[in-house]
C-alpha cells in the first residue's frame, strides 16, 4: 500500500555487513571466552579434552587470587573518587565558563585522550621513577631527602590511571553540566540559597547521570586496564588484568585465565549493579 | 497549474485516527487555508498532499489524475516548510538551482528562471549567500522562491510565517498572497492563526479533530459560522440566548433574547419557536450615531482597555448580562458611564 | 571590584589540575629534545639526536609501518560498515533501533583487554591463530567500528528531516536526495568518525599485543616491549613523534570541522 515497505527491507542491507562482522567476530568470541573457562587444562596444546569447574574453584579457593581481585576493585574505587574530585570543578568551570579560552581547554581535556596510553604511562615513568622529576622537585624543595618510591606499586598506578582516565570522567559530565540550565541556579540564590547551598542542592543532583556515567565508565576502564598498571605496577602493584595476561601469554595456562578474566567481568558487573541501585534514589527523580 | 481534489481520504497513526474522510476541492489558482486548533491533521492532509504520508483509503487528484500512492518527487509540487529546509551547504543560487537540475532544465534557462524569481521575492543580489547568512525573512523568502522556480502545479505551505517576528509577519501575509495572485498559482496555506488565514485566502478550510467543520469564504467563516466551535476558533465572540419569535423569507427573525428583543438574521433551518444562540461579534458594535441600526440599547461601560488602535470594552446591557464591544480609540468614556450601542440585524447570526 | 574568594580557590584548583593533565605530555616532548643520555633534567641541550636515532632503528620505524596500515585499513571498513549501519538504524530501524545501536556500540562498552581475549581464543579455534596478524586486523575493525557508528548517527540524529523532504518535493529521487543533501550534510560526522578510528586504532594496545603475528608489532606493543629494557631518550622521541602527530591531527581537524562535534 505505502510506497514505504520494500524500501525499509531493502534498506536493511544496510546494516547486514556490520551486524555480520559483529557477530563472526565479537558475538562468537565471547562464546569461546566462556566455553574455555570450563576446559581441562594441558601441558600439551591449549586445553584438555574434557570440561571441568576446576579453573573456577582453584581461582575462588586461592587467596592470592582472591586479594588481587580485592586489590584490583579498591584500586577502581580509589581512581574513580581521585578523578571525580578532581574531574568535577574542570568540568563545571568549562560548562559555566563563557570565553575565547574555552576552546583551548576544550583541547587540553581531550588530548590527552587521544595521545597514546603507552605514551602517557611513559610520562608518568619519568615523573616517578627514583631519579624521576617528581622525586627531584621533591628534594630540591628541601622537602624529602631520601627519594620517595612512588613506582612499582599501587600509588604509581593509581596516580597514573586518575590521569589517564580523567578525560573519561570530564566529557560526560561536561555534556551533562552544559545541558542544566544556569538560571535553575540563579533561581535558588534569588530565593535565597547561598552560592553553595544552591550548587549543593540544586546543581549537584542534576548532574547526577553525569557523574553516574562518569563515573562507571572510569571504574570499568581502570579495572581492566592492563598497560599502566603493567608498566608502573612492578611486582607488588600488579592487577587482575596483568594476572591474565600473564597467565595466557607467559605461563600458557588458558583455561583457568578465561576463568579469571570471567570472574574479573562478572565482579565489574556486580559492582556496577551495586553502584546504579545505590545512586538509583538520587536519579529517579530526575526528568 | 491545476486542481486539487481529495476523495474520503483517511489516515490513521497506529490507533488514532487523524484524518476521517476529508473531502476537498481546491480550484485552479485558488488559495486555501487549512485552519485549525494544534493537533487537527492539518499538516498531514497537506503531507498527504505533498507524498510524505500515503493515505490508507480515498483518492488524491491532481487534476483528475489519481496520483494518491505517487512518490513526492513525481507529484510537481513546491513545498514552503516551516523550518525553510535551506540546504545549508548550498547558496541560494544553488538552493534554487535544486529543483531546476532535478528536472533537467538547461543551463542558461535555470539562471534566467532563478534571476526571475529572486526579482520577484526581492533578493538580488543574494545569489552568492549561504541560509545561514540570511535573516529570518530573507530565509523565508528564499524558501518561497525555490518552491516557485521549479513552476509547480500546487504549491504547499505548512505555517510558513511561524517563525517570524510580529511586524514581519504581517508584512509576509501580504508578500506572500501577492506573490500567488500573480503567478496565479494552486496553493494551500496550513495554519493555526485564524488572522491569517482570513486575510489571505480565497477560502478557508476549518478543521477539527481530522473532520472537516467548515468550508466557506472568509467573511462566510467569520460572519457566518456553522457552529459555536468555529465561531470560537475564528474571532473572539459575545453569545446571546433567544427565542425565535418570527421569521421572515430573507433570513431576518425577530427573537426574544435574554437582553431583550433583537432584530437578528438566521440560517433557513431555523424557524419560529426555535430557541437558539447568536453570535455578535464584538467589532460589529457601534457607539454615537446609531442611525439605522435595528437594535439599540443603553449600556454601562464596565472597564476599557486601551489597544492601540481601538479600545475593547465591557459593557453590561439589558438587565446584567456582560458583552464585550470592539470600539474605535477615539471612543471617550470611563467606567460607569452610560452610553448607547447598537448593532445591524445582518451581525447577529443565529447559530443552526 | 570585589574578589570572589570562593572562584579564587576553583580557579586554581582547576589549573592545577590542567597542569596534571598535561604535565606528562609535555615533559616528554622536552625530553625528546635532550642532548644528553639520559630521561632527566635538567636537559644538557637541545638536539634531534635521538629523533636520529629513531629514524635508524629499524623496529621503531616498522612498527610505525604496521601501525600505519593496520590503522589506515581499519578506518576504511570502520568507515564504510559504520557509516551503512548508522543510516540504517537512524533512517531506517525503529522498534529495533535501541537495541540494535546498544550492539553496535558493545565493542566500545565492554573492555578491550576482554575483546582481546576472546578473540584469541576463537582465532585459535577456527585454526587461524596469530597467522597473518588476520585476528589484529579485524579487533581493530571491531573496536573502531563504534567510533564512526556513534559520530555518524550523531549527524544523522540532528539532521532536520525535512531537509530531505524538501528535495523530495523539488523532484529528487531518495537515492538522488541521500547522495546532493544527505551525504554532504553528514559528511563532517564521517570524517569525525573516521579520523577518531584511525587514532584510537594507532593507540590499541590489548588486541596487539595479544593478537600480533610474528613481525607486525604495532607501535604502542614496540615501545611497550622497548621499555621493558631500556630507558631512553629514543623512547621520548618515538613519544614525541605521536603527540605531534595527534597534535597536527586535532589542529587540522578543528580548523575544519571544530572539536566540539567529537562524539565518545
Ligand atoms: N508520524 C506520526 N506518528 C504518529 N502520530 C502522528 C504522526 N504525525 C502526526 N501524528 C498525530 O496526528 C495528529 C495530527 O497531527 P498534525 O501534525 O497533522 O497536526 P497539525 O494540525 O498540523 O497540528 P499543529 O498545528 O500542532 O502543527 C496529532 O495528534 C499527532 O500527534
Ligand atoms: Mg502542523
Amino acid at each position: 500500500m505505502s510506497g514505504a515497505a520494500p524500501d525499509a527491507r531493502r534498506a536493511f542491507l544496510l546494516v547486514v555487513p556490520a551486524l555480520a562482522l559483529l557477530v563472526a567476530f565479537f558475538v562468537l568470541p565471547y562464546f569461546s571466552i566462556i566455553i574455555m573457562s570450563f576446559r581441562e587444562p594441558a601441558t600439551q596444546g591449549v586445553h584438555g579434552g574434557g570440561f571441568t569447574l576446576a579453573n573456577y574453584v582453584s581461582a575462588v579457593g586461592d587467596t592470592f587470587i582472591l586479594r588481587k581481585l580485592g586489590e584490583t576493585m579498591l584500586l577502581g574505587v580509589g581512581v574513580t573518587v581521585i578523578t571525580l574530585l578532581l574531574g568535577y570543578p574542570v568540568a563545571y568551570h568549562l560548562a559555566r565558563m563563557r570565553s575565547r579560552w574555552n576552546g583551548l581547554l576544550y583541547t587540553f581535556i581531550l588530548a590527552p585522550l587521544l595521545v597514546g596510553l603507552v605514551v602517557r604511562t611513559f610520562g608518568w615513568m619519568i615523573i616517578l621513577s627514583n631519579g624521576g622529576v617528581a622525586n627531584q622537585a621533591l628534594s630540591w624543595l628541601g622537602i624529602i631527602d631520601d627519594p620517595l618510591r612512588l613506582m612499582n606499586n599501587y600509588v604509581g598506578v593509581t596516580i597514573a590511571l586518575a590521569h589517564v582516565l580523567l578525560p573519561f570522567l570530564i566529557l560526560p559530565l561536561l555534556a551533562n553540566i552544559q545541558a542544566i540550565n544556569p538560571e535553575v541556579e540563579t533561581a535558588a540564590r534569588s530565593l535565597g540559597a547561598s552560592r553553595w547551598r544552591a550548587f549543593w542542592r540544586v546543581t549537584l543532583p542534576l548532574s547526577m547521570p553525569g557523574i553516574q556515567a562518569g563515573a562507571i565508565l572510569v571504574f570499568v576502564l581502570s579495572i581492566s586496564a592492563y598497560v599502566t598498571p603493567a608498566m608502573l605496577g612492578g611486582g607488588s602493584g600488579r592487577t587482575m588484568s596483568v594476572l591474565v595476561v600473564q597467565y595466557l601469554v607467559e605461563n600458557f595456562r588458558w583455561p583457568a585465565g578465561a576463568a579469571l578474566a570471567i570472574i574479573l567481568a562478572v565482579a565489574a558487573i556486580v559492582t556496577v549493579a551495586l553502584f546504579f541501585a545505590l545512586t538509583h534514589r538520587v536519579t529517579r527523580k530526575l526528568p | 497549474m491545476s486542481e486539487l481534489r481529495l476523495n474520503a481520504v483517511r489516515k490513521r497513526f497506529g490507533n488514532l485516527e487523524v484524518l476521517k474522510a476529508i473531502d476537498l476541492t481546491v480550484a485552479n489558482g485558488e488559495f486555501v487555508s487549512l485552519l485549525g486548533p494544534s493537533g487537527c491533521g492539518k499538516t498531514t492532509t497537506l503531507r498527504c498532499i505533498a507524498g510524505f504520508e500515503f493515505p490508507a483509503d480515498g483518492q488524491i487528484l491532481f487534476d483528475g489524475v489519481d496520483l494518491t500512492q505517487t512518490a513526492p518527487e513525481k507529484r510537481d509540487i513546491g513545498m514552503v516548510f516551516q523550518s525553510y529546509a535551506l540546504f545549508p551547504h548550498l547558496t541560494v543560487q544553488e538552493n534554487l538551482s535544486f529543483g531546476l537540475e532535478m528536472r533537467n532544465i538547461p543551463e542558461p534557462e535555470r539562471k534566467r528562471r532563478i534571476a526571475d524569481v529572486l526579482g520577484m521575492v526581492q533578493l538580488v543580489g543574494f545569489e552568492e549567500r549561504f541560509p545561514r547568512e540570511l535573516s529570518g525573512g530573507q530565509q523565508q523568502r528564499v524558501a518561497l522562491a525555490r518552491a516557485l522556480v521549479i513552476e509547480p502545479s500546487v504549491l504547499l505551505l505548512d505555517e510558513p510565517l511561524a517563525n517570524l517576528d510580529a511586524a514581519l509577519r504581517d508584512d509576509m501575509r501580504f508578500f506572500i498572497r501577492d506573490l500567488q495572485q500573480r503567478v496565479g498559482i494552486t496553493a494551500i496555506y496550513v495554519t493555526h492563526d485564524q488572522s491569517e488565514a482570513i486575510v489571505m485566502s480565497d477560502r478557508i478550510v476549518v478543521m477539527f479533530d481530522g473532520e472537516i467543520a467548515q468550508v466557506g469564504s472568509p467573511k462566510e467563516i467569520h460572519d457566518r459560522p456553522i457552529s459555536k466551535r468555529v465561531a470560537e476558533f475564528v474571532g473572539k465572540s459575545n453569545f446571546l440566548k433567544g427565542k425565535v419569535e418570527s421569521r421572515r423569507t430573507d433570513g431576518a427573525v425577530m427573537l426574544a433574547a435574554e437582553i431583550g428583543p433583537i432584530h437578528a438574521t438566521a440560517p433557513a433551518t431555523t424557524s419560529a419557536g426555535d430557541t437558539v444562540e447568536c453570535l455578535l461579534r464584538p467589532e460589529s458594535m457601534r457607539t454615537g450615531a446609531l442611525d439605522g441600526l435595528e437594535n439599540q440599547f443603553p449600556a454601562r461601560v464596565e472597564d476599557i482597555i486601551f489597544l492601540g488602535n481601538s479600545v475593547s470594552v465591557h459593557l453590561t446591557i439589558g438587565g446584567g448580562h456582560r458583552i464585550l464591544a470592539l470600539l474605535p480609540a477615539d471612543f471617550l468614556a470611563v467606567p460607569g458611564d452610560e452610553v448607547h450601542i447598537g448593532f445591524s440585524a445582518a451581525n447577529v447570526w443565529c447559530l443552526p | 571590584m570585589r574578589r570572589d574568594p570562593g572562584k579564587l580557590i576553583l580557579n586554581v584548583f582547576v589549573i592545577a589540575v590542567y597542569i596534571f593533565l598535561m604535565a606528562p605530555i609535555v615533559l616528554i616532548v622536552i625530553l625528546s629534545l635532550n642532548s644528553g643520555e639520559f630521561l632527566l633534567f635538567p636537559i644538557e641541550g637541545v638536539s634531534l639526536r635521538w629523533f636520529g636515532a629513531l629514524w635508524n632503528s629499524r623496529q621503531f620505524m616498522d612498527a610505525i609501518g604496521t601501525s600505519f596500515q593496520v590503522a589506515a585499513i581499519s578506518t576504511f571498513v570502520s568507515g564504510i560498515f559504520g557509516t551503512l549501519a548508522a543510516i540504517y538504524c537512524i533512517r531506517f530501524a525503529h522498534r529495533m533501533r535501541g537495541a540494535l545501536r546498544l550492539f553496535m556500540m558493545a565493542p566500545l562498552l565492554i573492555p578491550e583487554i576482554l575483546t582481546a581475549i576472546a578473540l584469541l581464543f576463537f582465532m585459535y579455534q577456527i585454526g587461524i591463530g596469530t597467522r597473518y596478524s588476520i585476528g589484529l586486523q579485524i579487533g581493530h575493525i571491531i573496536v573502531t567500528f563504534p567510533y564512526v557508528f556513534l559520530n555518524v548517527s550523531s549527524a544523522l540524529f540532528n539532521f532536520d528531516k525535512s531537509l530531505e523532504e524538501a528535495s523530495r518535493s523539488l523532484g529528487a529521487s531518495p537515492l538522488m536526495t541521500f547522495r546532493r543533501v544527505t551525504l554532504p550534510l553528514i559528511k563532517p560526522g564521517v570524517i569525525t568518525g573516521c579520523l577518531f578510528a584511525f587514532i584510537i586504532s594507532f593507540d590499541i594496545f590489548n588486541i596487539s599485543l595479544l593478537l600480533k603475528g610474528i613481525g607486525t608489532t604495532t607501535l604502542p606493543v614496540q615501545l611497550f616491549d622497548y621499555l621493558r629494557w631500556d630507558f631512553d631518550p629514543t623512547a621520548a622521541a618515538v613519544s614525541s613523534l605521536s603527540i605531534i602527530m595527534t597534535l597536527i591531527a586535532i589542529l587540522i581537524f578543528d580548523r575544519f570541522v571544530g572539536l566540539r562535534s567529537l562524539r565518545f
